[in-house]
């Protein structure tokens, strides 16, 4: 088997301790840029859901500026958007290459989608319910906390879910131009060497996280619909 | 009207919706009423008739554009935001579409309102096993929503709404989304409701047959505004309005006679020159022999058509459609004689 595994895949068997720290890097820059994504995704969508203008807290400014600013920032591509962020990731993270210079660059381009994900979570939760809460002398506060984030925290893990599969294939670009991670690791010796085998599992290892994310999400999501 | 202190007020309120630039729907025009402590007050109208809209005025779910909500003489309207929630733990209300949540058991359903209410847990605890005995779902108290058929879930929400012991609960077409078996359990779950811990109950429904079973009190919506109002036994033997008949006649079958009345006259043994009558007895005339006395004293053939007696507010109601064979003067006299009896006659086809 090791043999085999030498043989059909031996870039890979060379370079097995950089693809460690590769894998290693990424999951660092998913898991950091994931949960920083999070709480302000999470942020964002309660405020798009509580500020709309059959919300209850209708608020046109905050509404109108959110929205639109998440439009923008999902309408630039990554790719650029990193050159563009360059100069400002410099100066809050004192660089901007390698693992630390991609974070950074990865929430700008994470947190709008996530937000998006999170308001179309929320908006599935029921009017009804909401107007129930309302009925029984709930403030706003404790509507977005006991109701808005309890019914919709199922739609809100799958979105999750979701953005994570996303960050995953995003932490890859940013590996292209010096990010660290999967992504760098696959550029410099699958693309830039020929050496196919390591492009192969380098795809087979970033299938088996997205799967293993997917279906995390899916298992949770269920377990808390009742 | 009567003298008991009102628990509710409503002076001149109106509302208006904007849909787009400018279309206006005028929800609720210039509405006052007062609802008395521990009556089931029935607000009756047509979809669009602005009912919902009047019930959540009461709450104040819907702010007034104009006018004032009184509950139990402090206006509503004047209080701040945070003061107004303090007040609406004071009133329940239940929905057509029960609005529980989905992520929280029966019992978590019902113990959702009592945060920050100040109770320990235990006291907590011990209110919702009560709830639950009321409502008798003492067993589903840890199922979730999903689980219960649609009237199990209508008691959850009662009891959700009398959690933290409101004098008022709204029922928003309640029992619309049920079948006819569960919206009579319903009807008596709300009345005991009322007998047992005294809530004063205001209840909009598109359906006569409801109102009848429990109402005290009975107004009729129509584009907006109350066009009648009275308590239940008045509302239903002395009709003003025409919309207040229809809802009447709704609930009996009368409206299918009345059609085939007009279609074929003669399935329904109506004979050519024969008048036929509507005639509504209140209950000092039910108990009379009227049909024989007529057909006595006026020499006329009296053929019942349709007849309907039925109990409202626990005395007799009856309603019969005759046809008069006989001469025009006798026909005449017998339904002046009728008249002259507080029986209400209306001529309603010529055979």
């Amino acid at each position: 088997m090791a043999e085999y595994f030498a043989q059909t895949f031996p870039n890979v068997v060379r370079t097995a301790a950089e693809l460690q720290r590769c894998v290693g890097q990424t999951l660092w820059m998913v898991s950091l840029s994931g949960l920083i994504s999070a709480a302000f995704g999470v942020l964002f969508g309660v405020l798009l859901t509580v500020c709309a203008p059959r919300g209850i807290r209708p608020n046109r400014l905050v509404f109108q500026t959110l929205d639109k600013s998440i439009n923008l920032f999902r309408a630039i591509p990554f790719i650029i958007m990193m050159a563009l962020l360059l100069p400002l990731t410099r100066l809050l993270v004192g660089t901007g290459i390698g693992t630390k210079g991609a974070v950074f660059p990865l929430i700008i381009g994470t947190v709008p989608f996530f937000s998006r994900q999170i308001h179309a979570a929320l908006c599935e939760v029921d009017p009804g319910v909401v107007e129930a809460a309302q009925a029984m002398g709930s403030s706003p506060l404790e509507i977005v906390i006991r109701v808005y984030l309890k019914e919709g925290l199922p739609g809100m893990i799958r979105g999750a879910a979701i953005t994570l599969v996303n960050l995953v294939a995003l932490s890859a670009m940013a590996g292209t131009v010096g990010g660290g991670g999967l992504g760098d690791y696959a550029i410099r010796y699958g693309f830039q060497r020929s050496q196919t085998d390591v492009t192969i599992v380098t795809v087979v290892i970033l299938l088996l996280l997205v799967t293993l994310i997917q279906s995390l999400g899916a298992w949770l999501a269920r377990r808390l619909n009742h | 009207m009567d003298d008991r202190p009102s628990q509710i007020e409503l002076k001149n309120v109106s509302k208006t919706f904007s849909l787009g630039t400018r279309e206006n729907v005028h929800a609720v025009r210039d509405v006052s009423l007062r609802i008395s402590r521990g009556d089931i007050f029935g607000i009756i109208g047509f979809s669009g008739a602005g009912k919902s809209t009047l019930v959540r005025l009461i709450n104040l779910l819907e702010r007034p554009d104009t006018g004032q909500v009184l509950l139990e003489g402090h206006d509503l309207t004047a209080l701040p935001e945070k003061e107004l929630r303090g007040q609406r733990r004071g009133i329940g209300m239940i929905f057509q579409q029960f609005n529980l949540m989905a992520s929280r058991t029966v019992q978590e359903n019902i113990a959702y309102p009592l945060f920050g209410s100040g109770l320990s847990s235990r006291e907590k605890k011990e209110k919702v096993n009560n709830l639950l005995g009321l409502v008798g779902l003492h067993e589903k108290a840890a199922a979730y929503p999903t689980q219960l058929s649609g009237g199990q879930k209508q008691r959850v929400a009662i009891a959700r709404a009398l959690a933290c012991s409101p004098g008022v609960l709204l029922c928003d077409e309640a029992t619309s989304a049920l079948d006819p078996q569960t919206t009579g359990d319903i009807l008596r779950l709300l009345r005991d409701v009322n007998a047992k811990l005294g809530v004063t109950i205001v209840l909009i429904t598109h359906e006569m047959a409801v109102v009848k079973e429990i109402c005290s009190h009975v107004a009729v919506m129509e584009d907006g505004r109350v066009v009648e109002e009275g308590s239940l036994y008045d509302i239903f033997s002395q009709p003003r309005e025409a919309i207040t008949r229809r809802f009447i006649d709704v609930a009996s079958n009368i409206r299918k006679t009345e059609d085939m009345l007009r279609e074929n006259p003669e399935n329904l043994g109506v004979k050519p020159g024969d008048v036929v009558a509507r005639v509504d007895f209140k209950q000092s005339s039910t108990r009379q022999a009227v049909v024989s006395y007529l057909s006595r004293t006026y020499s006329l053939d009296v053929n019942i058509v349709f007849g309907n007696v039925e109990m409202v507010a626990g005395l007799p109601l009856g309603t019969l459609v005759v046809s008069f064979s006989g001469a025009e003067a006798d026909v005449k006299r017998a339904i002046d004689w009728l008249a002259g009896h507080d029986i209400r006659v209306e001529v309603i086809a010529h055979g």
